[in-house]
């Protein structure tokens, strides 16, 4: 089995998918963390909110209304968040972040159970990219392809955006010291919002995107929060290029653990995070030091 | 520093009197979410000993919460220990691996430490699902409940075991007060307000934290023991009860004084205000945490104002207590660590500070 070629081909496609689904929603929530030094526990719910109203906006507009529409949704979502809770226990220490976002949590769980039930969804394919194409001697699904080209587009514009405009030069200085931004006239609460919502329009494309794949349940929300946390703290916090890291490392790890070490699969994603706590506690490639 | 106002002791017993008169007129189904609210309760102790007096938030005391209930269970049924015997086992065996996860995690701080005892918590729940020893998902049942015929009580009755688990909740508590009134529980506060400091005084740093992290272990895992016994059935998902840490902070409403979120409670809510009282005398806190934000108490107790307002004096300590603290040429006693110079040192330092990496590397 493992010195076929379509093998590899096959596991390393799957590791990449898994990474760029976790890329979506761990760029958003590491540079929310290295901006604000927040911890927001509520970014699975979110993904959750954005895959539960692609789904229901894909029974009335299709899938590309869905798609379009939901990390509006849940940028608005992440707007009323920011003005009522989030702004306010910024300041407030881990604790009590890491306590009223897990409440979050909770509150979302019951209030998708109340609203769609708690019954999967399920959310078609659309018809573009139904099927299947023979690459590199394998039979790859052409969505999972989509998903992987759709995380290197928002990947560039991420870069793009980052390095060569000022907003995103404003954004690196904040990350690397808030304080001295804010005294060179830098705007900092208003960058922190904006951060903030887009970080949460992110994390809906990406529950809209994997609604077909994964299928749409109350607690699909958890269930991706602790693989994204365990994404940004290997990779490190506040950066780009960490959030990349740390998504493609734990994308590999799990796919190809899963498949050549099934026993241990579990415990060497949470031994390896262990160990770059216990070693590089920022991370691999945090934006500061 | 940890002391009982008139209020919280008055709460306290208030609270121990109306639970054991409940204890007493409930029917079947009062009793054991009695049970269950005591279990919690000890758990909820165990993780405001190093969470809310140490400042470290933990996210594995679920796991250690089940490695407990696993030990006892495994104890009890493949070496054939007697039920105490197999509690003191699982509460070493959870002391032991808290011992662990804290001295390895003692030197990261913030969310690094969240995230590191998130990992270590996972990992345990993982372990133990996929181990054929343990069951998987069909997880283990036939706990046995302790035998204390010899003195006429049948735990398999749910009114003595409800009392019985409130008498463990008792023993926590107390176990949980001698350990904060000890040089280790005030070391464990100065290491809150900070750590820097009580490292310079010549506090061995990741020994304190690592050791009440173990004694908050063996606190959750008698937490543990006492739900393999309720149900006698413990399973990784937590029907029984929940190794599984993926709900992490379901276990864990810090000191009870914020609502609590496990669901007896929540379908319960006549219970929920004794549940947050009973927290409500551990959230004691001096002037001096409140001054900072990091440590200024926080939620219900915490906006009622039911600190003490006692800074600790030398002769608080009877001469027992004065040990010596061995460190390289100083000769420091324990209780210094938390004199009122210190204190005040302390309370002086707790400014907000930058973020950057050059102010942090310049503070040491």
């Amino acid at each position: 089995m493992t010195t076929d070629f379509g093998f590899w081909v096959l596991q390393t496609l799957n590791a990449l998918q898994l990474s760029m689904l976790l890329f979506l929603l761990s760029v958003g929530l590491t540079v929310i963390f290295g901006l604000m030094h927040f911890v927001n526990l509520a970014h699975g719910s979110l993904y959750a909110f954005g895959a539960y109203v692609a789904a229901s906006l894909a029974g009335v507009l299709g899938y590309w209304g869905g798609f379009f529409l939901a990390p509006l949704a849940v940028a608005a979502l992440g707007a009323v968040l920011y003005f009522t809770l989030i702004r306010s226990q910024r300041r407030a220490g881990p604790m009590a972040q890491v306590l009223v976002t897990f409440g979050l949590i909770f509150v979302a769980v019951d209030a998708t159970r109340l609203l769609w039930g708690d019954l999967p969804i399920g959310l078609a394919v659309p018809q573009v990219f139904e099927g299947q194409v023979a690459l590199l001697g394998v039979d790859y699904p052409i969505y999972r392809l989509f998903i992987i080209a759709l995380g290197l587009a928002v990947l560039a514009a991420l870069t793009l955006v980052l390095t060569r405009t000022q907003v995103g030069a404003m954004i690196r200085a904040g990350v690397d010291n808030d304080q001295m931004a804010a005294c060179l006239g830098i705007n900092v609460e208003r960058m922190f919002f904006l951060v903030f919502v887009v970080g949460c329009a992110l994390a809906g494309l990406a529950g809209a995107v994997a609604a077909p794949v994964l299928s749409v349940t109350p607690d699909m929300g958890l269930q991706i929060l602790i693989p994204t946390l365990i994404v940004i703290v290997i990779g490190g916090l506040g950066s780009l290029k960490g959030a990349v890291a740390g998504s493609l490392i734990f994308g590999f790890v799990q796919t190809f653990g899963a498949v050549l070490l099934p026993t241990f699969n579990s415990v060497l994603i949470y031994a390896l995070l262990a160990a770059v706590l216990v070693t590089r506690p920022e991370g691999l490639l945090p934006a500061k030091g | 520093m940890f002391t009982h106002t008139p209020l919280s002791l008055s709460t306290l017993s208030l609270l121990s009197i109306g639970s054991l008169a409940y204890a007493f007129v409930a029917g079947f189904f009062g009793l054991e979410i009695l049970a269950e609210i005591a279990i919690l309760a000890v758990l909820v102790i165990a993780l405001d000993l190093v969470a809310g007096f140490g400042g470290m938030v933990s996210l594995c005391h679920g796991a250690l919460l089940g490695v407990g209930a696993y030990a006892f269970t495994v104890a009890a049924n493949e070496a054939g220990l007697s039920a105490f015997p197999a509690m003191v086992l699982a509460m070493a065996l959870s002391a032991a691996l808290a011992f662990v996860i804290g001295a390895v995690c003692a030197h990261s701080i913030g969310i690094y430490f969240i995230m590191a005892t998130l990992a270590f918590g996972q990992m345990a729940y993982s372990f133990v699902f996929q181990s054929p020893l343990f069951g998987g998902d069909d997880g283990l049942s036939g706990a046995p409940r302790p035998d204390l015929s010899a003195v006429g009580i049948d735990l398999t009755d749910s009114r003595a075991f409800a009392i019985y688990a409130i008498a463990m909740v008792a023993l926590t508590y107390l176990v949980a007060a001698a350990t904060l009134r000890s040089g280790l529980g005030r070391s464990l506060v100065g290491l809150h307000h900070n750590e820097k400091r009580l490292r310079a005084l010549g506090l061995t740093v990741w020994r304190a934290k690592a050791t009440a992290f173990a004694i908050s272990g063996a606190l959750a895992g008698l937490a543990g023991c006492l739900a393999a016994q309720h149900t006698q059935y413990i399973s990784p998902d937590g029907q029984g009860r929940r190794p599984r840490s993926s709900s992490p902070a379901r276990p864990m409403p810090i000191g009870a004084a914020r609502q609590r979120k496990g669901r007896p409670a929540m379908r319960h809510l006549d219970y929920v205000p004794m549940l947050m009282l009973i927290g409500r005398p551990f959230l004691q806190r001096d002037k001096a945490a409140r001054a900072s934000p990091r440590t200024r108490p926080i939620g219900l107790t915490g906006k009622l104002n039911f600190s003490s307002s006692v800074n600790p004096r030398i002769s608080d300590f009877p001469l027992s207590r004065r040990r010596l603290q061995p460190f390289s040429g100083y000769r420091v006693p324990a209780s210094a660590l938390h004199s009122p110079a210190a204190v005040a040192l302390a309370r002086h330092a707790d400014r907000p500070v930058s973020h950057s990496p050059h102010w942090r590397r310049a503070c040491g």
